[in-house]
């Protein structure tokens, strides 16, 4: 703050500078606040093998579990 | 030709005829038993975990086997190898004894209980 200035200057000067603060505030939240909703995303070591998405209808199923029920049963040694 | 030739000729000719692989091999049953390997909902076997190379090698050899089955069964084109594959699993899975293991829709491991297992619901 400086002396010998009239006093609306001052009062100006000083709006200025909380302005200025203000600024500086958001801006530093602004930058701030998606920091602090940062996610650490890590892969994971083994990659990932899932093949679940097998492609049948259960109509399908009804067509050919016969069938499977008695390749069980003919060939017990891999099954 | 003499009786006993002919008799051992019957004898050797039932021996081959029946299946090839009519039990399962002592290491196969022994690992089941343990949960080291377990049934897969695709149809197919599946480690449990790392399980070492010998392991490996027999779920490997155990399912290249099973494919060649598949693929016989489909061969008159009434279903993908995938879909037949699949259907022999539900029942697999159904079949599977308490204490072994087997996969469930969500890709973990389960182990099997008294009661019935946790299947894809396209299984009968």
């Amino acid at each position: 703050m400086k002396r010998n200035q009239p006093v609306e200057m001052l009062t100006a000067q000083r709006q200025g500078a909380k302005c200025r603060n203000m600024k500086r505030g958001l801006f530093c939240a602004a930058v701030v606040i998606p920091l602090a909703g940062c996610v650490t995303v890590q892969a994971p070591e083994k990659p990932i093998e899932i093949n679940l998405n097998i492609n049948i209808k259960q109509e399908v199923v009804y067509r050919l579990d016969g069938e499977a029920k008695n390749l069980i049963k003919q060939e017990p040694g891999i099954f | 030709m003499n009786r006993t030739f002919i008799a051992a000729l019957a004898v050797a000719a039932v021996t081959v005829a029946s299946p090839a692989l009519a039990q399962r091999d002592p290491a196969y049953a022994a690992a089941r038993a343990a949960g080291q390997v377990g049934e897969k909902p695709d149809g197919y076997l599946g480690a449990v975990g790392n399980q070492g190379a010998a392991i490996e090698a027999m779920v490997r050899d155990i399912n290249i086997k099973r494919k060649a089955a598949y693929t016989r069964q489909v061969a008159d084109g009434g279903a993908t190898i995938e879909q037949f594959a699949f259907t022999t699993g539900c029942n697999l899975i159904a079949q599977t004894d308490p204490g072994e293991k087997y996969m469930t829709p969500s890709g973990t491991w389960a182990t099997r209980g008294a009661g019935a297992p946790t299947r894809d619901g396209r299984c009968l």
